[in-house]
């Protein structure tokens, strides 16, 4: 072996060495307990693993009979219908306002709306459980100001749903705006002069410029945002437990409740991996319509 | 040099295989118990963390060969325990487990109780009575200890009656009982959302403190929830319908806190110590809350009244509840040798002055008949709840015995009680579809 090939033999060894700690980090932490999952899903189980029984395909079918299953998969479709397009457009709205402001002023805006996406689901959970509180709550209180009756917003099956909305939208806005505000920032100056010079109004310039030319971003942050209210949860357990009676209820909340109060381990398996296989799906989608963008 | 460096090596070497040898004959013992590392006994104020290290270091003092380690693992509301759950799931429960009989029972259902009917002798079992039933298997084996329970009742704000010169509603001394018709009178006449009080509140977003509501069937009789015979669910028989007709009015007459179906009990805690809430079910917590607010807090204080649980007209009166009572339960171990040295940490803290000590820490009773009530006669709570369970008999409103999968059926029960709190509610459907699934749970 000459010297340059057992140099590169021993820098291939030392790569292999660098990245090994992840290789083994992705296969104990991820890989093995996905599969795992999958093994489980097939068995009656609890947490007694011991004592699990095989159910095989049995297990799955049986949840086309769980209506609370069927009512959990319907709400978190929904959620992603309601809150990923409301997100979008949001975000990109207020991202096209603070475009304008300078530097400075732009940089106080970001920090503002990302806030809520460092403090998370949770703590804003516990701050809007008190603006929802139908008797002491800011939301009520602004309402009965105009004469209008309170709102049992969390408490209610026709609105706890869309308080669940409101409260992930909250959150959710925070790092597509800052994506939105860098694709804009990329856009070259030149194709905007070209089209004011073309007599092109304001309007005309977003609709038919600035939205077409950061469509990459848009496909990103929809493929990503939909990946995470598809296995959102936390919000749903703080504010309403997915209640009143599974009105607000959504896949993921659902399976800790088959795995951690009704200890059917194998049950919420099987309900993992039916929302992990939809979610490959929707992804594999999303990819191939960026792909052709491309 | 190098002589003199292996003979040390050689010294530390054998030093540290006698130390190895030395430990492992000691047998290693986890105890967890529910709560927080950071919360207070309610007898004493001594932090929960530093009672248990002192019972354990008694207990090594004289028993060289254990080494026990404890935690105190923290809560989630809704009756789950999530930390146990992990542990159990990933295989390394802790040996003993102190928690309330609903949440451990979950682990004997599961076939992880070790068998502890070594632990009591005869003359122990008769101490303990009627409560060692919750703690027995169908063949009679022993899966838990019991430690500690209590009873709670009704509790009424005394001061805001009197401010209104209402306290000629209120339930008479000495028994404090009266009929479903006289509160509704009480409840009307104090109600004032106009002024931000309410007449009482219910919570239903969770499982957790759902006896509190369930209480209320005490006072109807021929209500039953399950019958154990037949092992069916019962809650939509007339009697039933007739108790929940009863408790929907008050929503109808606007005389509960609104948005009960979305509440927990902690959410009704900041209304209560407010005085925004005249009167509310679960007495034995509320009770001591409003002492630690009055206290701690500097909230205007007010006087409490504790009743009985309302009875339907002609109907005896409502037998007082009782608290889920409190258990050790041990985890089924791999090696069956471990056990003599677990069953006997078991037989130390079951013993009446730690159970005692345990009990008063909860506020609750030591459920052995010779431990002493860490009360006495100087807690008139306490004196009022155990004189009324002696006269009027007592109820688990948990509904939790025998009752297989029950943390699932309690989770169906609450979403019922969310239905069951809307004002459109359609009271036997929705009784007919928790029985219905409740049945389907038990079967799995």
């Amino acid at each position: 072996m000459n010297k340059t090939s057992r140099h590169s033999s021993r820098a291939s060894r030392a790569a292999y060495f660098f990245i090994a700690p992840g290789y083994i980090a992705f296969l104990a932490l991820i890989l093995g307990p996905l599969l795992y999952s999958i093994y489980l899903s097939f068995f009656n189980a609890s947490f007694n693993l011991e004592a699990k029984t095989f159910r095989g395909l049995g297990q799955y079918l049986g949840l086309l009979d769980d209506s609370i299953f069927l009512k959990a998969l319907g709400n978190t479709f929904k959620y992603v219908l309601v809150v990923v397009p409301s997100a979008i457009v949001v975000s990109l709205v207020i991202a096209l306002m603070i475009e304008r402001f300078g530097p400075r002023l732009q940089g106080l805006f970001r920090g503002a709306f990302y806030l809520p996406t460092v403090a998370g689901g949770v703590i804003l959970s516990i701050v809007w459980i008190w603006i929802f509180n139908p008797t002491y709550g800011l939301l009520n209180y602004v309402l009965g100001a105009f004469g209008i009756q309170p709102v049992l917003w969390l408490s209610s099956p026709s609105t706890s749903f869309l308080s669940v909305c409101v409260v992930m939208l909250t959150y959710t806005i925070g790092q597509p705006i800052i994506l939105f505000l860098a694709g804009l920032a990329g856009i070259q100056q030149d194709i905007l002069d070209a089209a004011t010079v073309d007599g092109v109004n304001a309007w005309q310039r977003i609709l038919l410029i600035k939205i077409p030319c950061i469509r990459p971003v848009t496909l990103f942050v929809l493929a990503t945002l939909t990946i995470q209210i598809f296995q959102s949860w936390e919000t749903v357990f703080m504010l309403t437990q997915g209640g009143p009676s599974n009105s607000s209820t959504s896949l993921v909340f659902l399976i800790y409740q088959t795995a951690f109060i009704s200890a059917r381990v194998g049950k919420a398996a099987a309900m993992g991996v039916v929302l992990t296989v939809i979610i490959m799906i929707v992804t594999l989608f999303q990819i191939r319509m960026w792909r052709e963008e491309r | 040099m190098k002589r003199n460096l292996q003979c040390l090596m050689a010294i530390v070497l054998l030093f540290s295989m006698v130390a190895g040898a030395t430990a492992q004959t000691k047998q290693k013992i986890t105890f967890w118990a529910f709560g927080s590392e950071e919360a207070a006994k309610g007898d004493t104020g001594e932090l929960w963390r530093d009672f248990y290290k002192k019972v354990f270091d008694q207990y090594m003092a004289t028993h060289k060969d254990v080494d026990v380690s404890f935690a105190i693992r923290g809560y989630e509301a809704g009756g789950t325990t999530l930390f146990m759950d992990t542990a159990v799931a990933a295989g390394t429960p802790p040996d003993i487990y102190l928690d309330s009989n609903m949440r451990i029972s979950k682990y004997y259902n599961q076939g992880l109780a070790a068998d502890l009917s070594a632990v009591l002798t005869e003359a122990d079992r008769k101490q303990y009575g009627n409560i060692l039933k919750d703690f027995t298997a169908p063949d009679g084996k022993l899966w838990g200890v019991p430690v500690s329970g209590g009873y709670w009742d009704y509790i009424i704000n005394k001061t805001l009656f009197d401010k209104k010169g209402l306290s000629n509603l209120l339930p008479k001394a000495p028994d404090y009982t009266w009929t479903t018709e006289q509160f509704l009178k009480a409840a009307r006449a104090i109600n004032d959302p106009a002024n931000g009080v309410y007449a009482t509140a219910f919570f239903a977003k969770s499982p957790s403190m759902d006896s509190a509501f369930n209480a209320f069937f005490g006072g109807f009789p021929g209500v039953e929830f399950y019958d154990q015979k037949t092992k069916t669910f019962k809650i939509n028989s007339p009697q039933a319908i007739e108790a929940l007709k009863f408790l929907h009015s008050l929503l109808d007459e606007n005389l509960i806190v609104p948005g009960g179906a979305g509440f927990i009990d902690d959410d009704i805690d900041p209304y209560w110590i407010n005085q925004n809430i005249a009167m509310i079910g679960g007495a034995n917590w509320y009770a001591k809350i409003t002492n630690k607010a009055i206290k701690e807090q500097g909230l205007p204080s007010f006087e409490y009244v504790l009743a009985r649980y309302p009875n339907k007209v002609g109907a005896p009166p409502t037998p007082v509840a009782t608290s889920d009572p409190d258990g050790f339960i041990v985890f089924k171990q791999k090696d069956p040798k471990n056990m003599p040295r677990i069953l006997d940490l078991i037989k130390y803290l079951q013993s009446p002055e730690i159970a005692s000590s345990i009990a008063g820490g909860w506020s609750k009773v030591p459920l052995r008949a010779d431990a002493k009530n860490p009360f006495g006669d100087k807690d008139p709570d306490q004196k009022s709840w155990t004189d009324a369970a002696r006269k009027f008999g007592t109820a688990n409103y948990y509904y939790n015995t025998g009752v297989p999968n029950f943390n699932e059926v309690r989770q169906a029960w609450a979403e019922a009680r969310q239905s069951f709190l809307q004002k459109d509610a359609n009271i036997q459907k929705i009784m007919d579809d928790f029985v219905k699934r409740a049945n389907q749970i038990i079967k799995q």
